[in-house]
């Protein structure tokens, strides 16, 4: 098993850098075992994603401190602030959508980097700011000394036509590139196990890559 | 007789039941009509959680009748890309739903809730497992929801039946993803101090 986890991680990294060699993998660990994430941590990973607050708090503790742990599930804020300590060891929260969220991150003891959830394709039943709510909220982040947002995270809606997928990161890509400057964005999170390439292609400076290396669709 | 072993189950779902008696409990079923609508922005695990403590709570008030201490809730979804897949509304949800899963990994939450009748202790507890589909095509997904599996459960499938033919993983409980974590449920039991001797010792 160690050996198949370590030879996707490989295979997925290389397609990564074959790519864009600055392009970050990060790896979503949510739900998988120490064992494993420790495994890929070996072979060079460093950034894990999580995305429920009780499965993340179980790991951190049992790996290695450098790793840099970026939680990109929707997230409330009643969860948010039980797990504040937990938070201030995130590297990068990809998923903020809401301003209850603003305060909480902002006292976490820590300066905290943070990227907005954007969602532009009116799929209310998911997370992320629709487009029209996004400037008024970029704002209300400056509000907040402890919060520095370096750009923007979306999930497009799912389909198996990869033309289709390819427009939606345009489309959140256009979004990044008007406001790269003003906002002095650096972070673009699009792409997953099904269509990371298409995102590198795209512009995505970070992709979150599950059940390609773990499992599933290989 | 041991009368911990007597509990009121606020659901519906027959696996539940059964797998609530497959480890020596005997449980009473009350149902709660609590609707289930998520509100606008509420994220996946809120959501199951605040279901399993409004079903607990439903049936607190309901029903006076019977000398069970405890009743036990749940509510189980499956989320893929953030999206929540609950019981399908018609064969077309549940087509879109396997579609969506198929050749790919989501997660099943499974929320359940501890309510004492008298005292007020509770707890609500999640857990959470990823389960890893084999890529199916449309034939097989008219097959499979030709089977009826699909319609009373959230997901669209069910790991208990011919649905494990489409799981070639799971990562985490398995009694999660068919709905109810016995391992935790009884480990919170425990912690609330409702269990005094477990397994029971009348079981067999």
């Amino acid at each position: 098993m160690n050996k198949v986890l370590k030879q996707r991680y490989e295979d997925i990294r290389n397609r990564v850098d074959s790519l864009n060699a600055d392009c970050n993998l990060i790896v979503v660990s949510k739900g998988q075992t120490i064992e494993d994430i420790q495994t890929l941590y070996n072979c060079g990973a460093r950034s894990f994603g999580e995305s429920y607050f009780d499965d993340w708090e179980k790991k951190v503790g049992k790996l290695p401190d450098d790793i840099d742990w970026h939680f990109i599930g929707p997230m409330q804020s009643r969860k948010a602030k039980k797990h504040k300590s937990l938070l201030a060891k995130s590297g990068l929260i990809q998923s903020v959508d809401r301003s209850s969220l603003l305060p909480i991150l902002d006292t976490l003891g820590t300066p905290v980097s943070n990227l907005v959830q954007v969602n532009l394709w009116g799929e209310t039943q998911k997370g992320g700011k629709p487009a029209n709510e996004l400037l008024s909220f970029l704002e209300e982040i400056k509000n907040f000394e402890n919060i520095k947002c370096l750009g923007l995270m979306a999930i497009p809606p799912y389909s198996d036509d990869r033309e289709v997928t390819a427009g939606h990161f345009s489309q959140v890509r256009e979004l990044y590139s008007s406001l790269k400057e003003e906002y002095s964005f650096s972070e673009l999170s699009i792409g997953m196990s099904s269509d990371f390439e298409d995102a590198i292609r795209s512009g995505a400076t970070m992709v979150r890559v599950g059940s390609a290396i773990f499992g599933g669709r290989a | 007789m041991n009368q911990e072993r007597h509990i009121i189950l606020a659901s519906g779902s027959p696996r539940r039941l059964e797998l609530m008696q497959r480890i020596g409990f005997l449980p009473r079923v009350v149902k709660s009509d609590i609707p289930e609508a998520r509100n606008r922005g509420e994220a996946p695990q809120a959501y199951t959680e605040r279901l399993a403590f409004e079903k607990a709570q439903a049936v607190l008030k309901a029903h006076t009748s019977g000398s069970e201490k405890w009743i036990l809730s749940a509510d189980t979804i499956v989320v893929i890309d953030e999206d929540v897949l609950e019981k399908p509304i018609d064969v077309a949800d549940a087509k879109r739903m396997l579609k969506l899963m198929s050749g790919r990994t989501h997660d099943v939450i499974t929320s359940f809730c501890w309510q004492h009748r008298t005292n007020g202790r509770s707890e609500v507890v999640s857990v959470i497992a990823s389960v890893e589909m084999i890529p199916f095509d449309e034939k097989m997904i008219d097959a499979y929801i030709a089977t009826g599996e699909s319609m009373d459960k959230a997901g669209s499938y069910g790991i208990q039946a011919v649905g494990a033919t489409l799981v070639r993983r799971v990562i985490g409980s398995y009694f999660c993803v068919m709905g109810l974590p016995v391992c935790e449920v009884v480990e919170s039991l425990k912690g609330l101090g409702g269990l005094s001797s477990y397994p029971f010792s009348t079981q067999g």
